[in-house]
Formats: C-alpha cells, sequence, structure tokens
C-alpha cells in the first residue's frame, strides 16, 4: 500500500480547540457534589460567590500558566522544564504529573462506575462497568493526540446543551424564596467554600501540554480565562438552580445533587421519567473525556523519560489504573482517595506551574534567562 | 500503472516477463505476411478478427485492414476506410509506387479519419486492434496505421438507479468512459478542468481519468491521489469498488472514505468544490474524494430546493441517522433494564403487548432485524416486479403473522419498522449500510450493559471517527476540528448567495466562488 503522508497541517490545534480541551477536562465528576460541597459551608445561595471566587483564582492561576507555556512556544512542558531547572527536576516534575493525573484517571473511573451502578443499574458489578469505560477510555487514548482534541471539540457542546436543556426544564421547580436570604454568610465560610471548589477547577493545568500543539501560542493566556469561564459560568447556574430547587439545607444532605436535579425534572408530555439515569448517561460523555485526556497527559509525561511508545505505555497502564480504581473498599476510601488527589492537584496545578514561573522570572531578572 | 498519452495506443507494455511479451515489443517487420501471422498467433486466430486484404491496383502491392468484430463501428469502416481506400487503389497506376509514400497518402489524403497514428512496435498494433480501433498494414513498410474506429456496445444515458431526484437533472453515468468525460465536459467547459488519463490492471488495462480543476484544486490532493492510484497492482479492476477499497485510508472502518455517484451533476459540483474524482472504464459509478461525514447528509436535490426547504430536509436526515443506529438499542435498553424510565402508562401497554412473548426483548429485536434484512437482501437481488412482491408478503404478511402468532410483540414491529424507514433516507446508498451495521452492534452493547451500553457504543463510533481520515481529510470536519465557515453547507444549507467560499476544509487554491 501506498503510504499515506498528505496531511492537513494535522499536527496542530487552533483556539477554539484548545478551549474546548481545558473546559472539557474541568468539567467531569466534580460538578455532581459541588452543589453539596459548598452548600455545606455556606448559607442559602452565597456559594455562588465561593465559586466565583475560586473561578477568578483558577482564571489567574491558568493565566499565568498560559503565560509561562507561551514564552516556550511549541517545545513541551517538561522539555523546557529539564531547560529552566535542570533534568532531576524536570524528571520529579513529570513524575508527580504522571502520578497525579494516573490516580485522577483512576478515581474519575471508580467514580463514573459507582454512580452507574446507583442509578442505571444495581446488579451489574462494578468491576464490569469500570473496565467497559476503562477499555473505552484505553482506545481514544491510542488513537491520535489531535483526534483526542476533536473529540472534545464534539462532546463540550453537546455537553453544555444537554445541561442546559436540563436546567431549562426544572425552571418550574425553581422558588425564588430558596434563594434568600442574600449575602448572609460571613466571609470566612465563603472562602472556606471557595477551597473546597477549587477542586472541582482542577485540571486547566493541561493547557500545560497540549500548548505545545498550538497554530499561534501566543493567544494562550486569552484563551486560558475563556476555558475556565466557561465551567464557572455552567457551576454557577448548575449551583443557583440546585439550591432554588431544593433549597441549602436538602441539598446538603444529597450525595450527588446535580443528578438529583435531573431526577425532578419532567419533560412535558411525561415523554420519559427518572430524567436522572439520561443525564447521567449524557453526563458519562463529559467523564469520558476528562478521563482520556488524564489518561493521555499520564502518557505524554512517561513518554518524556521512558523510550516506550505510546501503545506499550497503554498496555502497562491499563491495568494499573484499572487496579488502583478497584482498591477503595467502600464509598468512605473513595472520598479518602479523593481528598490525596485533590491535594497532588493542588501541588501540580499550582505550586509547581507557580514555582517554575517565579524560577523564569528570576533569571530573566538576573540576565541568566 | 501507465500515463496514457493517445487514444490509440499505450505507450509501453504493461505487463512485462513472458516471453511473448518481449516479443510484442519488437518491431515490426517489412514483410506483410510475417506481421499478419504475427497477429493471429498472439491472439490465436479468435472467430471474430476480421482480415480483409486489399490489392493495390495493378502496384502488385496490397494492404490488410485487421480489426475485431463487434468491437468496431462497421458502417464507419465501410463508409470512410473501405470506400476511399478502394477508390484509391482502382486510380493507381501501373508504375512501381514507393510503398513509404504510399502510406503517407494514405494516412494525409485518403482516409478522412481524425484519429490515425503511425506505430512501430507489435504491441502498439495489438492493443489498437484489442480495444476497437482498426489496423492497416501495407507490404514494404515498417510501420502500420491504426485508424480510430471504436464502437463497442453501449447503453445509452438513462436516468440514476441509486441516487433519485425530483428536480435534478436527470442523465447518469453509463458503462462507457467516453460518454461519462462528455458528461463532465458538458457542464465545465474550462481549459483549467483536467482528465489525466491511465491505464490500470496489468492484464484488463482498463482506463481510470483523474478529474480535477487545476486552478481550484489544491495540487498535494491530486498527487496524493495519484500516487495511491499508482500502488495498484493487479490483473484487473472491476468496477469501481476495487478502486474505492485499494485506495481508502482504512479498510476496517465500515465508513465510506470515497464517495460513489451515478450523477455527473454531484460529480461536476464536486470538482469545482476542490475535490478529485475518479472516472473508471466499465462502471456507472464513479468515484469522489476526499469526503467528510457531511458529505452523507448532502444530496444534489439539497441545491435545486429552496434553502428552507433543504434545511429541513438535511435536518431531518441528521435525525434519521441517529434513529437508524441507535433506536432499537434505545429501546432493548429501556425495555430489559429501565423500565422506570418509561411513563406508567406506555410501561403497561408495552408490559400487555409483550404478554405471551416467548423470547428477552433483544432476541425478539434480532429475530426481527434480521429477518427484515433477509426481506431486504431478497429483495434487491430478485427481478423489480418480484421484489416488490417479497417486500408486501414479507413486511406485511410475516409482520402481522409473526404479532398475531405471539412471537413478537406489535411495539417491536413499529421500533424496526421505523428504524428501517429512516436508514433509507440517507441519500448515499454506502453512508445507509453503515447504519445496518452499526445498529447491530449497539443492539448488543445495549442488551448486555442497557443505557450504559448504548453510550459506549456512541462513545466507540465518535472515538472512530475522530481518528479516521479521507485523503488526509479529517472525516468528521468542519464538525470537529471546527471550521464555522463550511456551516452555512452543513445542516443548514444556506441559501446560495450566502455561500461565497468553497469549503474551507479542501484547502483550495482559489477558495471563491464568487467575486464580491
Amino acid at each position: 500500500m501506498s503510504n499515506r503522508n498528505w496531511e492537513y497541517g494535522d499536527e496542530y490545534i487552533g483556539g477554539k480547540e484548545m478551549v474546548f480541551t481545558t473546559s472539557s477536562v474541568m468539567i467531569g465528576v466534580g460538578i455532581l457534589t459541588l452543589p453539596r460541597t459548598i452548600a455545606l459551608s455556606t448559607s442559602a445561595s452565597d456559594g455562588w460567590v465561593s465559586i466565583l471566587l475560586a473561578g477568578a483564582i483558577a482564571m489567574l492561576i491558568a493565566w499565568v500558566l498560559a503565560r509561562l507555556s507561551t514564552r516556550f512556544r511549541n517545545r513541551t512542558f517538561l522539555e523546557y522544564t529539564s531547560d529552566v531547572a535542570t533534568k532531576p527536576v524536570s524528571w520529579f516534575v513529570g513524575g508527580m504529573f504522571a502520578i497525579y493525573f494516573l490516580l485522577f484517571s483512576a478515581y474519575i473511573t471508580r467514580s463514573v462506575s459507582e454512580m452507574t451502578k446507583q442509578y442505571l443499574f444495581d446488579r451489574t458489578p462494578l468491576e464490569v462497568i469500570s473496565l467497559c469505560f476503562m477499555l473505552i477510555v484505553v482506545y481514544a487514548v491510542a488513537g491520535s493526540r489531535t483526534g483526542l482534541v476533536r473529540l472534545t471539540v464534539l462532546f463540550l457542546p453537546f455537553v453544555i446543551v444537554v445541561t442546559l436543556v436540563f436546567l431549562l426544564l426544572s425552571i418550574n421547580l425553581f422558588e425564588v424564596s430558596k434563594l434568600m436570604p442574600l449575602f448572609h454568610s460571613d466571609w470566612q465560610s465563603i472562602l472556606q467554600g471557595s477551597q473546597k471548589s477549587i477542586f472541582s477547577f482542577l485540571g486547566f493545568e493541561v493547557l500545560l501540554f497540549y500548548n505545545s500543539l498550538m497554530r499561534k501560542p501566543d493567544k494562550t493566556p486569552k484563551l486560558a480565562i475563556i476555558s475556565v469561564g466557561l465551567p464557572v459560568t455552567l457551576y454557577i447556574l448548575i449551583y443557583v438552580f440546585t439550591i432554588g430547587v431544593f433549597s441549602n439545607e436538602v441539598t446538603r444532605n444529597i450525595m450527588y445533587p446535580t443528578l438529583e436535579l435531573a431526577r425532578e425534572v419532567t419533560v412535558p408530555g411525561e415523554f420519559f421519567e427518572r430524567l436522572e439515569s439520561l443525564f447521567l448517561t449524557f453526563w458519562i460523555v463529559s467523564i469520558f473525556t476528562t478521563s482520556a485526556i488524564s489518561m493521555d497527559v499520564t502518557v505524554q509525561s512517561l513518554c518524556f523519560f521512558t523510550k516506550l511508545n505510546k501503545r506499550k505505555l497503554l498496555y502497562i497502564l491499563a491495568p494499573i489504573i484499572y487496579l488502583i480504581s478497584m482498591a477503595p473498599q467502600n464509598i468512605v476510601q473513595l472520598s479518602n482517595l479523593s481528598m490525596l488527589i485533590s491535594y497532588m492537584g493542588l501541588l501540580t496545578a499550582i505550586v509547581i506551574p507557580l514555582l517554575l514561573f517565579a524560577i523564569v522570572k528570576l533569571r530573566e531578572a538576573t540576565g541568566h534567562g | 500503472m501507465v500515463r496514457r498519452q493517445s487514444n490509440l495506443v499505450t505507450q509501453q507494455n504493461v505487463r512485462t516477463g513472458s516471453d511473448d511479451n518481449e516479443k510484442d515489443r519488437r518491431p515490426l517487420s517489412r514483410h506483410l505476411q510475417q506481421n499478419i501471422d504475427y497477429v493471429h498467433y498472439r491472439l490465436h486466430s479468435p472467430g471474430d478478427l476480421i482480415t480483409k486484404e486489399i490489392e493495390l491496383g495493378s502496384t502488385g502491392l496490397s494492404l490488410v485492414l485487421m480489426s475485431l468484430d463487434g468491437m468496431i463501428d462497421k458502417t464507419l469502416v465501410q463508409q470512410y476506410v473501405m470506400k476511399p481506400i478502394i477508390a484509391y487503389a482502382s486510380k493507381l497506376d501501373t508504375e512501381a509506387v514507393e510503398p513509404e509514400r504510399l502510406v503517407k497518402q494514405l494516412k494525409d489524403e485518403v482516409l478522412p479519419s481524425e484519429e490515425i497514428l503511425s506505430v512501430y512496435r507489435m504491441n502498439d498494433v495489438l492493443y489498437a486492434i484489442l480495444s476497437g480501433n482498426t489496423c492497416l498494414f501495407l507490404n514494404g513498410t515498417d510501420h502500420a496505421l491504426i485508424i480510430g474506429t471504436k464502437g463497442s456496445p453501449k447503453r445509452s444515458i438513462e436516468e440514476p438507479q441509486t441516487e433519485s431526484t425530483i428536480r435534478g437533472p436527470k442523465d447518469g453515468f453509463t458503462e462507457d468512459i467516453r460518454t461519462n468525460s462528455a458528461l463532465i465536459r458538458k457542464r465545465i467547459k474550462d481549459p483549467n478542468l483536467r482528465m489525466d488519463s491511465y491505464l490500470i490492471g496489468r492484464v484488463s488495462k482498463r482506463e481510470v481519468m483523474v478529474a480535477y480543476m487545476q486552478d481550484i484544486v489544491n495540487p498535494k490532493l491530486v498527487e496524493e491521489v495519484k500516487k495511491r492510484l499508482n500502488s495498484i497492482e493487479i490483473d484487473d479492476v472491476e468496477g469501481s469498488g476495487y478502486i474505492e477499497q485499494w485506495i481508502a485510508d482504512s479498510f476496517l472502518s465500515p465508513f465510506p472514505q470515497i464517495l460513489n455517484t451515478e450523477r455527473p451533476d454531484r460529480f461536476a459540483s464536486s470538482l469545482l468544490q476542490g475535490k478529485v474524482g475518479l472516472i473508471v472504464d466499465g462502471t456507472p459509478f464513479q468515484l469522489i474524494m476526499p469526503i467528510s461525514i457531511s458529505d452523507a447528509f448532502k444530496s444534489p436535490e439539497d441545491y435545486y430546493q429552496h434553502w428552507l426547504v433543504s434545511s429541513l430536509i438535511r435536518a431531518l436526515r441528521y435525525i434519521s441517522i441517529f434513529i437508524a443506529t441507535f433506536l432499537p438499542g434505545f429501546y432493548i435498553s429501556l425495555a430489559e433494564y429501565h423500565h422506570g424510565m418509561i411513563p406508567s402508562n406506555i410501561a403497561f401497554s408495552i408490559a400487555s403487548a409483550r404478554e405471551g412473548v416467548p423470547f428477552p426483548v433483544f432476541i425478539e429485536a434480532m429475530l426481527m432485524e434480521a429477518t427484515l434484512e433477509i426481506l431486504r437482501e431478497a429483495g434487491v437481488r430478485l427481478p423489480k416486479p418480484i421484489g416488490q412482491t417479497i417486500g408486501i408478503v414479507g413486511g406485511l404478511v410475516i409482520g402481522e403473522a409473526a404479532v398475531s402468532a405471539g412471537l413478537v410483540s406489535p411495539v417491536m414491529v413499529i421500533v424496526v419498522a421505523v428504524t428501517a424507514i429512516a436508514s433509507f433516507t440517507l441519500p448515499s446508498y454506502s453512508f445507509g449500510i453503515v447504519t445496518r451495521i452499526l445498529r447491530f452492534f449497539i443492539m448488543m452493547l445495549a442488551a448486555v450493559l442497557g443505557l450504559f451500553g448504548v453510550i459506549l457504543g456512541f462513545l466507540i463510533i465518535c472515538i472512530h471517527l475522530v481518528n479516521l481520515k479521507s485523503f488526509g481529510l479529517p472525516y468528521m470536519a468542519p464538525i470537529s476540528p471546527l471550521l464555522p465557515s463550511d456551516w452555512k453547507d452543513l445542516v443548514l444549507r444556506a441559501p446560495v448567495t450566502f455561500i461565497r467560499k468553497r469549503p474551507e476544509m479542501l484547502q483550495t487554491e482559489n477558495k471563491k466562488r464568487m467575486d464580491d
């Protein structure tokens, strides 16, 4: 057969693709429990301030990260890390990213299985559900990287539209009185809410890894802000609707408030019932992109310091991720894992890149840059 | 593969290796009888080989015409070859005539044919005779004249069978490559229309034309198409399906990566968009590449109707493909796993309809779908009038009987029927088949994992599609990668005055369709 070389400049992605990818990673499992975690620390509907605050912080950091990677246009994150701050440091950084995204991917696989078991079918074993999900994630990652990015372009609008439709359908259950009284929470509790919701914004750090694919990397800082802004808007909308439908007190006690919101919704004409199953089915698409991109970042990091190719790495990683995802014995252990991942996420998404940025700035200031 | 320069000869022999082929390449002999004997030896003196000897007056010279009966246009040979030669021969005087001058005279003055050529090698002679031309040998010359007298049987132009339209033109491609290229030339009268001819197939030497607009198309695309054509090493490419399968990007994908069409209007408009077409001799199905999934939903009809009408119909097609692929799977998962999602009154009627059905929903669905596929296949293979009878007997009688016998529920019959009809809304037959394959795949996933399985199936299809390419063009373009300017002709078919540019995804040289 002839070799098939001709490509449409295919190794690069545009600005829109970048926004879609970054937002897709952020919108995942976090939002399903977010209204509960925020309701626990704030009163009435004041949580939106927390989300906005956390979102603003995330935007700022994402902007700084984008600036950092724009400096080293079309070079991968780990490549320039090893230039700026010695090779051992880049190994440590790459290792941290690999482990974090590996755990993250495992956690997502487990929680999507938990939810599927709870809402879709209770007799099918958890192991089977996660295995199927995992296999498809592996199939996605095994394809080309631009293919993965294109997948997010396909799915994110779909997810956003589905969410908006569900919110619209629940508008007749919405009671403004449940949002009252406004601004009764003190600053401390709002900050506490922000601290908790920042975890739902983690994921924007993938732009460090995908920026090298950008056709015009100069635009990334602006795009980073849009990428974070999209989930912020979506989260605030979902949060306000959840509180407006359930009130703060009820929301505190629901495991997955966002899914329960879908349960309350009725389609005009009562064509379907129990829409939470349908909503979850659609939401699996969003969770899937998060998981697939996480696994891809793990693969990218590991490719940096092993000689293995992508396929071989996936053969090794897939069983590891599957075993980790099956390790927690119950919900308590799972949420412990999630806490561990969250703190690792803070380290990888915020501390490490900011330190790197500081080093770069410092070198420039002292003329070694 | 050989680039074909003239209508009458191939420049070199395609087949190599055997002794006879080596002999074929040798020059012609000056002795008339030797040449004639050689042709008879190579073709094994078939019954349809015509050898006509004409004495040239009293010169003592004679010439021989050779051709294959049935492949030539007989009236043409009689009127414009035999008649002038006989008239010319009777006028020749007894003085010795130089044979070389005689041939030159014959070629330039006597024979009123626009296709006439001198050849010096045996293989050219053989190819010319085999493709329906007449060969003229003369005593004492080392070359022969080939006269274009092709007239093999061909079908007249008829309405396309597979892609019918209401307002579109009614002419369709035929099996004859000259008719087909003329149908394109008739539509695009531009010197930039290129039709590069190649001979493909070691034995059959089938002609294939690569058609494109020189000033519009991306030159890399043409290069790639020619490169892939060049890789074909096979005795014969029977029909365009062979070529399609040989040069397509992925042979594992069920999705067609090259479009086949019977419609010259669609072919011509694709060329003008910046695509490359292949016209293959001997088939009415010509190929267009590259394509993306959006081409599955486009019919030439869309451009002849009002834009509102076509946009709505296109939207309908997009919905239909989802119904055709996912509906049975969705029904299986609802009925098997998620009873709670069906409103109670509907759930009751489904349950009462299913009362007494001895199979699980999945088996019931498979039975019905399999029956439908059998009916469809039988209907296609049978002669037209009987095919329709099969449709009625199969569809109505078996369906009705199966329901009253309690083997399947009426709801399942509705689901299967709607699905089948939805899959027929796609304008291209080869895309319709894909939904049939995917439907069974989704049904199996639904039977095992319910709605979760359906969504996983959806994910698998999407992953496959974003990684698929047609001649380098991403298959999901312009949806992903996102090319907003191409959305004017995606679901919505914008008014013609609005579509100012050629599709961006094709990366054409000349981007504008209209001047500002």
